[in-house]
């Protein structure tokens, strides 16, 4: 346990074991999705799995975690994985280089918890009613340019399709861009909030929304 | 006229969400125009600016202005 020394006070040496018998699965690889695996992986959950049909290009490494030079035009799934057995040996990295939809569900079937990791809207919106049908919870973030927010959907609950219109696929990102800064402050938060849903710690962020502006630093709650 | 806008930058013509207090006279205002549910998420207004929310509202504290976010 001397690798999750510096988790003890705050991640008690039971919640650790729990942790270890625990999976999440991570849908995105990118900029919000890098970030989420890596700290999980640091984290001790027991076992991760990953899905993007991407490959890493060189407009991702301004933000992406595991974009390096040397990676460009190779699969993130499969970088992902190799990189999270250098930094964790001793858990479970399942990772699949292709778009997760309602017919994966085989493939997720154990999972406990869901991360939105995505950029398509219409992708968030499969992904809650996915995590609906698995009848476990989803955490949920977005990004654009300084802003960026953040909720938790347990099953029933919807939220996604309060903040999300379905006829759009894209938010304002598409002007603003995607820092590094931001997704990285989101990835800490969402991997926060998987956290408290795999210890059943509450969550403030169940039916709120978390809107983040990095620009004047104002967080703001807002109920849904 | 109180517009509460988070997170973002009223100047840009783009697609925002508007939240509504349930209780807010203007509710059915905001119902009435196309856009759908209940509570909170009623409008996705495509191109809005400030001057055509203020169209919409009168006085209330309770309509916040957000944008879509849809990066990952």
């Amino acid at each position: 346990m001397e690798r999750y020394l510096r988790n003890q006070s705050t991640i008690s040496i039971e919640n650790q074991k729990l942790l270890k018998q625990k999976t999440v699965v991570v849908v995105g690889c990118g900029g919000l999705g890098g970030h989420v695996i890596e700290q999980c992986a640091r984290l001790g959950i027991g076992r991760i799995i990953c899905y993007d049909s991407d490959v890493f290009d060189t407009s991702n490494l301004n933000r992406q975690r595991f974009s390096t030079e040397d990676v460009i035009g190779k699969s993130k799934a499969e970088i992902v994985k190799e990189e999270l057995n250098r930094i964790n040996s001793e858990i479970e990295v399942i990772s699949y280089s292709k778009r997760l939809d309602l017919d994966c569900m085989d493939e997720v079937k154990d999972a406990h918890c869901i991360v939105d990791a995505v950029d398509r809207i219409s992708t968030r919106l499969m992904l809650q009613q996915l995590a609906k049908q698995l009848n476990v919870p989803l955490v949920s973030a977005s990004i654009a340019g300084w802003y960026g927010q953040c909720t938790v959907v347990y099953p029933h609950d919807d939220t996604l399709s309060k903040i999300y219109p379905s006829d759009v696929e894209q938010g304002i990102e598409t002007e603003l861009g995607n820092p590094s800064f931001t997704p990285a402050l989101l990835a800490a938060i969402e991997t926060a909030e998987v956290t408290k849903v795999l210890l059943n710690i509450p969550s403030d962020l169940r039916h709120q929304l978390l809107v983040v502006n990095l620009l004047h630093h104002e967080y703001t709650v807002i109920r849904l | 006229m109180k517009l509460r806008y988070i997170g973002i930058n009223p100047e840009l013509p783009k697609e925002v969400i508007v939240l509504l207090n349930e209780d807010t006279v203007l509710k059915d205002v905001l119902i009435a125009t196309p856009f759908n549910s209940i509570k909170k998420q009623l409008s996705f207004l495509s191109g809005t600016t400030k001057i055509t929310l203020e169209d919409l509202v009168s006085d209330s504290d309770d309509i916040l202005v957000l944008h879509v976010l849809g990066g990952g």
